[in-house]
């Protein structure tokens, strides 16, 4: 496995809040990694600054070795709620959109992922539930051949039965050698997929660990996060 | 890595369906105004028209007071455009869609400024393309007309106009208005560049102090600008020598120095400072 993801002494402030402060993470290629942590932890941030929409942070990020913001969104794919576009743009106008822009996506690729979630290409943005633009969100994002996925608590809004297809397949819709960094809340959900999760907490990486050293200690890794909380729970 | 050229296409595509829109009402609203018109002046009131002194039908008479009141709109669709279109514009730069698009942020600025004001050209050169159509009509419409027209030119050809006409003195207005129209969207940016950073800087706001940063920001910004044009435009205007009927090239030079300037600056404050809006 070759090293994908460098952050190093990373720290950032907004509205001269403490978000994230020292935060050091390596990842590797061909990994599927749960982020997971408290709403308001820095998850979101975290994949932001990543990502190089989020600015004003002390550190170094490196993709690939390239430092550089718009290497870095070259090589990633991040779930973007598409806010971008207005309510009235239909399925199809946004992946026109895609194809134009993201010289990695890949239209067949897409075209399959929209059958798999049942999306009418001539249904506008507006005409979505919320379940509906998170599956057009994942498939969007999984059209793209990129060697980092961030999903951003990308199946919150979806149906259980839904969801659990899309977990199921996530594994088949990415290169060996991409990896996926994911923060989610149904950490029981994405568990089986899992090969590291990454804990972050009091602004900072509390725990990065494989699945399998949770494992080894006899624990889910359901059981392993919540232990984490244990304590404050106990208070 | 995306193109420049591509990503102008993509912004121009969107940002056109509004010069449509804008267009499109500017028309119907011409249409419903003469249409008033007609109906309070009584039928028949077309049945006397004259053009160079020569009586057209009512049809080419109804045709050319809808290009007539159309033009005449112009004057309120292009300010309502220029609106638009700068407000448009700052969501798309603090759009994280856009801002994840594999170009830097410096150049996504460029991108989004240069193709929203080659929009707002797209819109007046379409509205001079209903001044050269209606133009054709009139001209079309009877050869009484067309000799009426050329009676009318060779009148003024006697004269000469074109001898003492200033030639470069349009091309300088012509590129004072590019200029200008170029600073608006530029100005606007930096205003609201400004205001973002520091609203992200200060401790957390609620929106009456969120709204007197803004406007603080805004005197800053007006008293900047003064500051700039009246040390700038003295030393412009020695530069030009004024009272030498090159006075519009001053304004040319101003404005692109403003241009420059703080599309400089707001390249600098999109690259280090001004974060997309989280979703």
């Amino acid at each position: 496995m070759t090293e994908l993801l460098t952050i190093s002494n990373l720290s950032y402030k907004k509205n001269q809040k403490q978000i994230l402060h020292d935060v050091n993470l390596q990842l590797d290629s061909g990994k599927i990694v749960a982020l997971l942590g408290e709403n308001g932890a820095g998850k979101t941030t975290l994949m932001r600054i990543i990502a190089g929409v989020a600015k004003n942070y002390k550190g170094q990020v490196s993709l690939e070795g390239e430092e550089k913001e718009v290497q870095r969104k070259a090589k990633l794919s991040f779930t973007d709620n598409l806010t971008g576009f207005s309510d009235s743009t239909k399925i199809k106008d946004v992946v026109e959109f895609y194809i134009n822009i993201f010289t990695d996506f890949d239209e067949n690729q897409f075209e399959e992922l929209r059958k798999f979630m049942k999306l009418d290409p001539e249904m506008k943005l507006s005409q979505l539930s919320r379940g509906m633009k998170e599956k057009l969100i994942i498939a969007l994002t999984f059209s793209r051949k990129a060697d980092l996925y961030l999903l951003d608590e990308p199946f919150s809004g979806i149906d259980a039965m839904a969801r659990k297809r899309i977990i199921n397949s996530i594994i088949l819709w990415k290169e060996d050698q991409a990896t996926i960094l994911i923060s989610d809340h149904f950490v029981n959900e994405i568990s089986a997929l899992l090969d590291e999760v990454v804990v972050v907490k009091d602004h900072t990486i509390l725990e990065h660990k494989t699945a399998d050293e949770i494992r080894e200690g006899h624990e889910s890794i359901e059981e392993y996060y919540e232990g984490l909380y244990a304590d404050e729970e106990d208070e | 890595m995306t193109s420049f050229g591509t990503l102008f296409r993509e912004l121009f595509k969107q940002k056109s369906k509004t010069t449509y829109l804008v267009f499109l009402i500017q028309l119907i609203a011409a249409i419903i105004f003469v249409i008033f018109g007609l109906i309070s002046a009584g039928p028949g009131s077309y049945d006397h028209a004259m053009i160079a002194g020569v009586k057209v039908n009512a049809l080419v008479a109804w045709i050319l007071s809808i290009a007539g009141v159309f033009l005449g709109l112009s004057s309120i669709a292009q300010p309502v455009y220029l609106l638009m279109t700068s407000w448009r514009n700052e969501k798309i730069n603090r759009s994280q869609t856009w801002r994840l698009v594999p170009m830097s942020n410096g150049k996504i600025y460029l991108c989004n400024t240069l193709s929203s004001f080659a929009s707002f050209i797209y819109l007046a050169i379409l509205q001079f393309l209903v001044a050269l159509v209606v133009s054709g009509i009139v001209y079309l419409s009877s050869s009484d007309v067309r000799a009426g027209l050329a009676k009318g030119f060779s009148e003024i050809a006697k004269y000469h106009p074109g001898d003492n006409f200033a030639w470069l003195g349009l091309v300088a207005v012509f590129i004072a208005a590019i200029l200008i129209g170029l600073f608006w969207y530029v100005i606007v940016s930096f205003y609201h560049f400004v205001s973002r950073a520091v609203i992200d800087f200060l401790p957390s706001a609620n929106g009456f102090f969120i709204f007197v940063i803004r406007v603080v920001t805004l005197i800053v910004v007006i008293y900047l600008l003064g500051l700039f044009f009246n040390s700038l435009g003295n030393f412009a205007f020695d530069f030009v020598s004024a009272g030498s009927g090159n006075e519009i090239w001053y304004t040319d030079l101003l404005f692109l120095v403003a241009d420059v300037l703080f599309g400089g600056l707001n390249y600098l404050l999109i690259e280090k400072f001004v974060e997309a809006k989280a979703n």
